[in-house]
């Protein structure tokens, strides 16, 4: 359970969030939509106490991030697996290792069984055959499929995946929406999706939260998300629409998945 | 073949470590894995002398200074020196400062003593060579000369012996003269017997006391050294004494041989007034020596006040 | 403007309590064993050669310009190497080494560093329950307080070595010569001072670095910035030290 409590944060004149109230309950899948500069990674950041915010509070199971020693945050971090926008991946360590890393300092797992479970987050992702490979020498959607496996391979009770479709072609796109279905549904994780994809949003999301300018302008189930009364809201969603409206795929919009 | 950064690593600091301790055992000058010993000096100057001057031995270098320290007491600088163990040095070796030290050519020089003497003993303090000197000389003669004048005694009292058996034969015609050569004998016995001592003990405590002696240097260096040399010149005049009373007493042997063999009679020895004179002589000579000794022993030490220290 | 004046306060609180948290975490070490070699085997080993470069011309030069300076019939030769090495054991040896790391070891670790903030690796390390301050920070400062020490003999026994090489080669010293006025004037406080030195400058280096890496932010740019600014740092802060080191226990 995460609760995040009227958080204010800005970065120096800029104010990037102010008063954001957000639950997200055990085992669902939130979806954090807004435009561009909206303040949702800087959100996500709040929500594993990488930022601290100016004011107001965030509990993870309970637990005030602001307040818990540092020990006591790093343990409460372990149970997150962290997709960042930009991948984050090492980039002095081959795609494997990226992976192995957790799994090397946290898990007490052998050699051999580290290798199996790496194996198996690759396979996930769909990148069976990268492990010896550099980030460097990786396509950005194929950085971002290595950092989603190194965000899972922990086997984390929140997941928070921040653009895990972005940059990729649509079939991709399918195979991470239903790998975030697959690891919500059999392992009962707990996952918030940042995302501006639509598609994403319908494939994968119980609930939605619209962050427009600082605020969050909407927050409810994503049945609900065509119509509501926030106007702002409905000419996000016409815009991907409209995008999407010329494709064989406009028909799914309005039809939101179960 | 790959090596872990934990061996590199490892590699590097000892190599790095031991790299560290020869280099710095090599600049102090210490043989790698042999041994030193110490050394010490003292002299009144120290002339800029530094630690890490050289010490040298006939212009080799045989070791390093260590430590110079000016001695608040005795207002001398005592200096430390660290040797190699490769040339000995033998006993009776002094040291000097030389050089000069604004051209970094300072040093301490050793001068080897007696080759014969066996190798000083690590931790002793080596004499200064200007300030002892003369005492030092003194000190080298002593056991030569202590030995000297016991062997001359010892003959002598033989030689008293001889003649006493001699003059107790009572046909003898010398009995008169030879009553009066036995009244002086009985005396130098007498007065080598007691002076055997005294001079033995003398010359023991010249030795022993060399030591101190030099601690008063610092002070009275001049008078002492006036005193010194009198001292020797005394016990020069001493051993030049015992000498000619070994002569005469070798001359006396002759004599006696003779009488005893009977080949010469009482008148052909005073019929030979060569011989009686000579006899008669250095019996005097060595009587009023060893009298004089005898009656005033500190007239040979006149100046030497440290007497008083024996 | 009080906010400028009050700045390199902020920033030496900033780095002071940074470096002290590295620190802390020492007794995570275990965690961060095989990062602590890694950075010992860049840091060090892998800067082996360009310190005895710059250690070889050094001592070379030092060596050829005393000789040149001395030139008088009055001066035994033997000084050249009574000045030479003490210099180098000293000074030169420690400072030319701090000035080639704190370009080569600083401007490196700040710009991994920077790199790393920037493209939120820090943040990566951070989430997964890492200490990335112990992770990142502690294993560099401890590998530069080890390393420099090494790296200090290295510069002394290939800039002795040179000097004396270069006397002999030259003509003009003859390694005997050399040898003696070395030893001559050798004192143990000299190799020490410059040990002492050499930690001093690893740390400085290495902290400093890891100070302005860490903190980066902005980019490219941000990075580039960082750099230079470790580098420079550590330089200026190597000469204060230099100075204080030398004040302190000469
Ligand atoms: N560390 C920072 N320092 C200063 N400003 C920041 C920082 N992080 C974010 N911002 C600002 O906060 C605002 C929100 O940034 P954020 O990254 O949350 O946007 P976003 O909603 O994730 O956008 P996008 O969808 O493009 O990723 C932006 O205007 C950005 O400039
Ligand atoms: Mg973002």
């Amino acid at each position: 359970m995460i609760e995040v409590r009227n958080i204010s944060k800005s970065f120096g004149d800029l104010q990037v969030l102010s008063d954001v109230s957000l639950d997200v309950n055990e085992g669902e899948k939130l979806a954090i939509i807004g435009r561009s500069g909206s303040g949702k990674s800087v959100l996500m950041k709040h929500i594993v106490g990488l930022l601290k915010p100016d004011s107001g509070h965030v509990y993870v199971d309970d637990q005030d991030l602001c307040c818990v020693p540092y020990e006591r945050l790093r343990e409460l971090r372990k149970r997150f697996g962290v997709l960042f926008q930009g991948g984050a991946l090492f980039d002095s360590l081959s795609s494997f290792e990226n992976i192995a890393f957790p799994l090397r300092y946290f898990s007490s797992l052998s050699e051999s069984e580290i290798e199996a479970r790496v194996q198996e987050c690759l396979d996930l992702v769909n990148l069976s055959d990268v492990g010896a490979k550099n980030p460097s020498e990786l396509s950005g959607g194929m950085r971002k499929r290595v950092a989603l496996a190194r965000a899972i391979s922990m086997e984390p009770a929140y997941i928070l995946y921040d653009e895990p479709t972005s940059g990729l072609d649509p079939e991709t796109s399918n195979t991470i929406n239903d790998l975030i279905n697959h690891l919500a549904s059999e392992l009962k994780v707990t996952s918030v999706i940042i995302t501006h994809d639509m598609h994403s949003v319908l494939e994968v999301a119980d609930r939605v939260a619209f962050l427009y300018r600082q605020d969050l302008e909407w927050v409810g189930p994503v049945a609900e998300i065509h119509d509501c009364a926030n106007p702002n809201l409905n000419s996000f969603v016409r815009a991907s629409e409209y995008k999407i409206g010329d494709s064989s795929t406009a028909t799914s919009l309005s039809e939101p998945s179960p | 073949m790959q090596y872990s950064n934990e061996l590199k690593v490892g590699a590097a600091i000892i190599l790095a470590a031991l790299a560290a301790f020869a280099g710095i055992r090599f600049f102090q000058n210490v043989p790698l894995f042999g041994s030193s010993y110490a050394l010490y000096a003292e002299f009144d100057d120290a002339n800029g002398l530094v630690s890490g001057n050289p010490v040298r031995m006939k212009g080799v270098k045989v070791g390093s200074v260590e430590r110079v320290r000016l001695d608040p007491k005795t207002q001398t600088v005592r200096v430390q020196l660290k040797l190699e163990r490769g040339p000995t040095i033998p006993e009776g070796s002094r040291a000097s400062v030389s050089g000069i030290s604004a051209l970094g050519g300072v040093h301490v020089s050793i001068a080897p003593g007696p080759r014969d003497n066996p190798p000083i003993s690590p931790g002793s303090t080596l004499p200064s060579l200007e300030s002892s000197s003369s005492l030092g000389r003194l000190t080298d003669q002593a056991p030569a000369l202590a030995s000297k004048a016991d062997s001359v005694l010892r003959n002598t009292s033989a030689t008293m012996a001889t003649l006493n058996r001699l003059i107790s034969r009572p046909d003898s015609d010398l009995r008169q003269t030879l009553t009066a050569l036995r009244g002086m004998t009985n005396d130098l016995e007498e007065v080598t017997e007691a002076e055997k001592a005294t001079i033995r003990r003398l010359l023991q405590n010249l030795e022993a006391v060399s030591g101190d002696l030099r601690a008063f240097t610092g002070e009275n260096g001049d008078s002492l050294d006036v005193a010194v040399r009198r001292l020797n010149q005394s016990l020069g005049r001493l051993n030049r004494g015992l000498s000619s009373f070994e002569k005469t007493s070798a001359t006396l042997d002759t004599i006696t041989t003779k009488l005893n063999n009977g080949t010469g009679t009482a008148g052909r020895l005073l019929n030979d007034p060569s011989l009686y004179m000579k006899l008669d002589s250095a019996a005097t000579r060595t009587n009023t020596l060893l009298e004089d000794f005898r009656q005033d022993p500190g007239r040979y030490l006149e100046d030497l006040t440290l007497v008083k220290v024996f | 403007m009080l906010d400028s004046l009050l700045a390199p306060f902020r920033a030496l609180g900033q780095y002071a309590i940074l470096i002290g948290r590295a620190f802390a975490s020492v007794n995570e070490i275990r965690m961060y064993w095989k990062n602590l070699f890694i950075q010992m085997v860049r840091i060090g080993i892998d800067s082996v050669p360009i310190v005895a470069l710059a250690a070889a011309f050094s001592g070379a030069v030092l060596t050829v310009q005393t000789a040149y300076q001395l030139e008088t019939p009055f001066i035994p030769k033997t000084i050249i190497g009574s000045i030479v090495a003490p210099s180098i054991m000293l000074e030169l040896g420690v400072v030319v080494a701090g000035f080639i790391l704190a370009g080569r070891v600083g401007a490196r670790i700040a710009a991994e560093l920077g790199t790393m903030r920037v493209s939120e690796q820090i943040d990566a390390l951070e989430v997964m329950g890492l200490n990335s301050v112990g992770f990142l920070i502690l294993p560099r400062v401890l590998a530069g307080i080890v390393m420099f020490p090494v790296l200090y003999v290295v510069s002394c026994v290939v800039g002795i070595g040179t000097g004396i090489f270069t006397g002999h080669i030259g003509g003009f010293l003859s390694v005997s010569e050399f040898l003696e006025g070395a030893r001559q004037f050798f004192q143990l406080l000299d190799p020490f001072i410059g040990f002492i030195k050499s930690v001093a400058f690893g740390f400085i280096v290495t902290s400093i670095a890891c100070y302005k890496g860490y903190y980066t932010g902005g980019g490219a740019v941000g990075v580039g910035d960082s750099t230079t600014q470790a580098a420079v740092l550590s330089c200026v802060f190597i000469l204060v030290a230099d100075l204080l080191v030398a004040m302190l226990l000469l």
